[in-house]
């Protein structure tokens, strides 16, 4: 039977499709229904649209299977000839596409630089803080001492930080012959004494 | 929670290749399968595929972003697999339209054969060569961009309104191109169907 010999058919034909793909408002896929309960035709054909869309739907499905992927995605990448950005926006989108991709890897390695900057830093400013040589050791002064007869003199320096230095020198260069006159002119009293000079032990007695 | 296509195009912009890669695997199995439906070539189809991609990144500064993606996407499939079926001039029914204003004879589609004959489970059928290789045929007869639409909707599962703008059409367009493709498919389905029953002497259910 055509359309022509059944109005009711020739006018709910066209709503059949749409009503497959569920594209009709809420009344008039109502009508439908109630078209397709009364004719059998339209039932039918809404039956065929439903196999054969399902049908195509799978086999397409299948032949999309039967492919290999796993290269086409690099193959197209490897096609695309993009304008190089300047060195800037390259930097740019690079930490922004290791941020985003990865995040814990690029958080982590952010970290570990930073603590290895402040440990350097710290390292190199207490390195140059020091001297080196003697000098590198702190030393404690306990007592000064100074030999009776030394000529000493002191001579006071201060560091950038305002602490003093005091260095007791020993000028020993100026009277090295002097004091070792004075030593031996007491020995040779002690020997030889004046025979002139009465004796003091001697008067004594 | 996958990434919406936005946030990636918008990605991609900036400069993330990753992000296309991720586009392109999202949509790849899809593409290629308008692309075979159009086509009947496995290799054109692939080539096809690749192009739109490419395509699609170089032209990725003229997405607006006021329609989705993917219609965009499938719209610059459609348009190649056109050209190349111009190119090979295999598109005998190129200039031919479905009129929906001149009467069609239902009762040449056989209603309710298809349905019948496949049953609720199609995946058995599909699971046949031949019967993928007859929906292609199938496919052959109908007019390209009937072709098209279809494909688009049984595969991407379009809504009417993207199917409108994805093929830049009235909306009662695309209802009407639908309707007559899906009637085609079936007939020349059951046509062979009907032949391979008889071939047989059983059912395909």
């Amino acid at each position: 039977m055509s359309n022509q010999d059944n109005p009711a058919r020739k006018k709910f034909e066209p709503m059949l499709s749409p009503f497959v793909d569920g594209e009709l408002t809420p009344e008039e896929r109502q009508q439908v229904e109630q078209h397709l309960a009364a004719n059998k035709e339209s039932a039918m054909q809404v039956a065929d649209f439903r196999a054969a869309s399902g049908l195509m739907r799978l086999t397409f499905e299948q032949q999309a299977d039967a492919e290999d992927w796993k290269d086409f995605s690099n193959e197209v990448l490897a096609k695309l000839t993009p304008d190089k950005p300047p060195l800037f926006e390259r930097l740019k989108a690079s930490l922004a596409e290791m941020f985003t991709y990865q995040r814990g890897a690029f958080v982590g390695a952010m970290v570990t630089a930073a603590l290895l900057v402040t440990v350097g830093s710290m390292a190199f400013l207490l390195g140059s803080s020091q001297s080196t040589g003697y000098a590198n050791e702190q030393l404690k002064l306990q007592t000064v001492k100074v030999d009776q007869g030394a000529h000493v003199a002191p001579v006071v320096m201060e560091t950038e930080t305002g602490d003093a230095i005091i260095w007791m020198v020993n000028d020993s260069g100026a009277e090295p012959d002097a004091a070792k006159n004075d030593e031996k002119k007491k020995n040779d009293e002690e020997l030889d004494p004046d025979p002139d000079a009465p004796s003091k032990k001697a008067g004594d007695l | 929670m996958a990434t919406d296509d936005l946030t990636l195009v918008q990605r991609v912009r900036s400069g993330d290749q990753r992000a296309y890669k991720t586009l392109v695997e999202r949509y790849q199995r899809k593409v290629y399968s308008v692309a075979l439906g159009m086509l009947k070539d496995r290799e054109e189809a692939r080539d096809v595929a690749q192009e739109a991609f490419v395509k699609v990144y170089r032209y990725l500064d003229h997405f607006k972003g006021d329609a989705s993606f993917y219609t965009w996407l499938y719209r610059i499939t459609v348009n190649i697999c056109i050209d190349v079926m111009r190119r090979k001039g295999s598109s005998k029914t190129e200039n031919v339209e479905f009129d929906e204003t001149v009467q069609h004879d239902v009762s040449e589609a056989n209603l309710g054969a298809l349905g019948s004959r496949l049953g609720t489970n199609p995946q058995k059928s599909a699971l046949r060569k031949e019967l993928a290789e007859k929906i292609q045929h199938a496919l052959e007869q109908v007019p390209e961009k009937h072709r098209a639409i279809l494909l688009l909707r049984e595969i991407e599962g379009m809504s009417y309104e993207d199917l409108a703008r994805t093929l830049d059409i009235p909306k009662g367009t695309v209802m009407s191109r639908l309707f007559h493709a899906r009637l085609k498919v079936q007939k020349v389905l059951n046509e062979y169907l009907e032949l391979d029953e008889a071939k047989s002497g059983v059912g395909t259910e």
